[in-house]
């Protein structure tokens, strides 16, 4: 029961997230599938006719097909990736959100703003080993 | 890559608010307000908050994981 439940979140968390990337690469697979099948057929029907005039023509149609499905799915899924959160109703989008809240943060005092630029922490142990090392270095 | 670069800050910094949210709840339970103490002090709270979270972290992933592949301690 809770094994299923616990199935059931984390693929509800996985479709909410990644809903268009799955659904934008089933398409392109099943786009690849049937321009392939496509192609497979023309080549059989082809040798059937025993005329090959146009034999190389569609391996170059196919080949051109598959990059244009390729190209138009990659500008989905980096189209998807820069566009803009949603607006959540008041018509101020997330992004928007955040950045009034950093300066909102910078303009108020605040006293973790050093800590926040700092890309690494020291520790107690480092300040004392940092005030020994200066100390020394001042004898 | 940008990518990795771009998701590696986004955790650091998601990590580093936890981490100063923990250390100003700490601070404020003790009866004290973040201002009372110098950029030092609080960068010391804050760094000691974060490898505690740190390793909650690596703890749970690592339960997770076991969860996942169908350990448990009972048995």
């Amino acid at each position: 029961m809770i094994k299923n439940l616990f199935r059931l979140a984390v693929l509800g968390i996985i479709w909410s997230r990644y809903k268009v990337i799955i659904v934008s690469t089933a398409l392109l697979v099943f786009y690849i599938w049937l321009v392939g099948s496509l192609h497979d057929d023309f080549v059989a029907f082809i040798e059937l006719e025993d005329d090959k005039t146009h034999l190389a023509a569609s391996f170059l149609t196919k080949w051109l097909a598959f990059l244009a499905g390729l190209i138009i799915y990659l500008a989905v899924i980096t189209r998807i990736g820069r566009k803009p959160t949603v607006s959540n109703g008041d018509g101020e989008t997330k992004a928007a959100k955040a950045e009034s809240e950093l300066t909102r943060q910078n303009t108020e005092e605040d006293p973790f703003a050093d800590v926040r630029a700092r890309k690494k922490l020291r520790s107690a142990a480092d300040f004392v080993v940092e005030g020994k090392g200066s100390g020394r270095k001042k004898k | 890559m940008d990518v990795f670069n771009r998701l590696f800050t986004r955790h650091r910094d998601w990590l580093r608010n936890k981490a100063i949210g923990r250390a100003e709840t700490r601070i404020l339970l003790a009866g004290r307000s973040p201002g009372d103490f110098t950029a030092e002090e609080l960068e010391i709270v804050v760094q000691e908050e974060e490898s505690m979270l740190k390793s909650e972290l690596r703890e749970k992933g690592l339960f997770g994981m076991l969860a996942l592949l169908g350990f448990s301690w009972l048995g």
